[in-house]
């Protein structure tokens, strides 16, 4: 109980005692007087409240309170609290109306639902790609409403972050997101990529046509180059140009096959064989393939699950040789190349790991795009394409599955692909 | 009606229950919608690899087929519904026939694009006639969904009303047919298959008109199936 509150209890109740006892001198009984100063008290508190509150409601000031006395400080108290509260309620007015103005502006679709996939809220341009109207939908299921196959597959598991899907009838690409931002509730954002696909799918037709363009001359200059390489020369500076002619041909003629493959991936073109792979052999085989390099770090395989894998077996062999290929580049001599499969939560998990090299964790995300380098110099000293790691990635989202690199400078780097089909 | 119709039981499994099986019903649709834009894709780019997709696609829609059957013969043997839930599963049996007929049209006209494909080099038969009844059937699929998702009998009755047109392309391409073929018998089987597409499309239209039908049947309480009449067809909103 606070100094101030005994103050103004004691000061009333010496009044009300105080007008008691002239009462009672008029009145010759105390009980009277008592029951009758009380009761005119009580009324007047009455009055009191009711008139702030018909003040606060109507928003009118009383000026018969005057500015003095308890119930005139309760009256400013409790004006300054509303004065505030109108402050922060119109401001939140603002705020909730800048918000909605900013959503309904979007020119991505937005839909909140629940965990019944319920719309509570969409926005204008919901209506524009999926035809869900924010007015007599909310309350709709989203699956019902919005039917492609892939989004309701999708939704079920949107663990990948996003989802590309053609709207055929409408001759459109729509990419579909969800994110989860509470127990119960998920934002789904769905927006028109078609400029984004058409301009891909311009690039990919590009690459495309000129690798194979570029092959037919090239298998010319190689031809030749190599004929050259095989004559006798009177000087030695003459034979060894017509020996960088035959390597950069070689060079180039891989860059073009790299190329060609990507661009097929990428496309999806491509027919996946499902057969059963069956992990020790295909290891096996790997290792084999790389007998020719002599001088290599030393190959240590772990495969001691008895799990196999329905996937197209040589895209399989392509993406571990190319990873395979990086580690014995990047990996001196004496380090150690590990080569291991084992069971993961979602299907199968392939590793390669070196002693090698290694890169700054800021270059992981990047390497995996086509023809980036680490180091522009490294392409010369190590003969790669550059398309090795980006081969991978797409040949791994083509199986279903996906990759994570793990690195750290002179210490190594760790390649995990995750495939998702097993036979136990 | 709003769907908040079917979620008004004292039971909230029932009420679970017969979402569910909206759901799935939509699903399927989407599946067929899904084959039918395939094979229509297919069709104009004569993609057989595409028209193979679509084929092994059917088998899909039958499996969920039977799954919703199941579902709604579990519901009218434990939960005996009545009125509006009696004609909603009504509706839903009758539905997914019509939708799993409309998969096995889609499915031959899957088969028939790889019939008709040609080898590299020929000239291709101009399918400009079946681009347009093609749109307008994928519209009718689409919008007779969407009748059924939102249970909107006016736009229910507008597709109804709108079938009359693919009757009218499919008269037009048939006369068409007839003509090409008399004035030059070597085209009669390329044309006979461009008939069957034809065929069967409007046949997708109709069973897109059939579900609009039970819509109405499930909102309204009234079936107009078989009514000529299409005064009485109007006045039921």
């Amino acid at each position: 109980m606070s100094f101030k509150f005994l103050k103004v209890l004691t000061t009333q109740l010496l009044f009300l005692l105080l007008v008691a006892w002239l009462f009672w001198l008029i009145t010759n009984s105390l009980l009277i007087a008592i029951v009758t100063v009380f009761a005119f008290y009580f009324l007047w508190t009455v009055i009191v409240l009711t008139s702030i509150r018909e003040s606060i409601e109507k928003d009118v000031k009383i000026t018969w309170l005057g500015t003095r006395g308890f119930y005139s400080e309760l009256y400013s108290d409790i004006q300054s609290l509303t004065k505030n509260s109108w402050k922060y309620r119109k401001k939140f007015v603002v705020l909730f109306n800048e918000v909605n103005a900013l959503a309904r502006s979007l020119p991505d679709a937005a839909l909140i639902v629940d965990d019944r996939y319920l719309i509570q809220w969409c926005n204008k341009a919901s209506n524009d790609l999926l035809g869900i109207n924010a007015q007599s939908d909310v309350g709709q299921r989203v699956d019902q409403l919005v039917r492609f196959p892939a989004f309701i597959a999708f939704l079920s598991n949107p663990d990948n972050g996003y989802v590309d899907i053609e709207d055929q009838a409408n001759n459109r690409h729509l990419r579909f997101r969800v994110a989860n931002y509470a127990k119960d509730k998920a934002l789904i954002t769905v927006r028109n990529v078609t400029q984004q696909v058409k301009t891909a799918q311009v690039r990919q037709d590009f690459i495309a046509n000129a690798s194979h363009e570029l092959k037919t001359p090239l298998t010319t200059i190689k031809g030749y180059s190599e004929l050259i390489s095989d004559a006798e020369f009177e000087t030695k500076e003459a034979s060894q140009i017509a020996t960088v002619i035959t390597a950069q041909a070689d060079r180039m003629n891989k860059i073009i096959e790299d190329l060609l493959e990507l661009s097929k991936i990428e496309s999806r073109n491509i027919t996946l064989s499902n057969e059963i792979v069956n992990i020790e052999g295909l290891f096996a085989q790997l290792i084999e393939g790389f007998a020719y390099i002599t001088e290599r770090p030393e190959t240590i395989i772990e495969s001691a699950h008895k799990s196999q894998l329905i996937a197209d077996k040589q895209l399989m062999y392509s993406i571990i040789e190319n990873l395979l290929s990086n580690a014995y580049h990047y990996t001196p001599q004496t380090g150690q190349v590990i080569l291991r499969s084992s069971d993961h939560a979602e299907g199968m998990m392939i590793e390669v790991i070196d002693t090698g090299m290694g890169m700054p964790s800021n270059e992981v995300t990047r390497i995996t795009e086509r023809f980036y380098r680490i180091d522009k110099g490294r392409s010369i000293s190590t003969g790669g394409t550059g398309l090795g790691l980006s081969i991978v990635k797409h040949s791994l989202e083509l199986l279903g599955g996906y990759l994570e690199i793990e690195s750290e400078v002179n210490k190594g780097s760790t390649f995990r692909c995750v495939f998702k089909s097993v036979v136990r | 009606m709003h769907k908040k119709k079917f979620n008004q039981h004292i039971s909230r499994k029932f009420n679970e229950e017969l979402e569910s099986i909206r759901s799935k019903v939509l699903n399927m649709g989407g599946l067929v919608e899904d084959m039918l834009l395939n094979a229509l894709k297919a069709l104009y780019s004569n993609d057989t690899q595409l028209a193979e997709i679509v084929i092994k696609k059917d088998q899909e829609v039958n499996v969920i087929e039977l799954s919703i059957d199941n579902d709604c013969r579990k519901i009218l043997a434990t939960r005996a519904p009545a009125a509006v839930d009696l004609r909603l599963i009504m509706a839903t049996v009758k539905t997914i026939t019509d939708l799993e007929r409309m998969g096995d049209e889609a499915e031959k006209i899957g088969k028939t694009v790889i019939s008709l494909a040609m080898p590299d080099g020929q000239e291709k038969v101009n399918y400009h006639e079946l681009v347009a009844i093609g749109g307008h059937v994928q519209k009718m699929v689409t919008r007779s969904l969407d009748a059924f998702a939102r249970f909107d009998s006016e736009l229910a009755l507008e597709i109804i009303k709108s079938d009359e047109v693919v009757d009218n392309f499919y008269e037009t391409i048939y006369r068409n047919s007839i003509t090409y073929m008399i004035e030059d018998p070597m085209t009669i089987t390329r044309r006979l298959n461009v008939m069957w597409i034809a065929r069967s499309l409007e046949r997708i239209g109709d069973h897109s008109k059939n579900i609009c039908e039970y819509v109405i049947y499930t909102e309204k309480g009234t079936d107009i199936r078989h009514s000529e009449d299409s005064v009485s067809k109007t006045n039921i909103s």
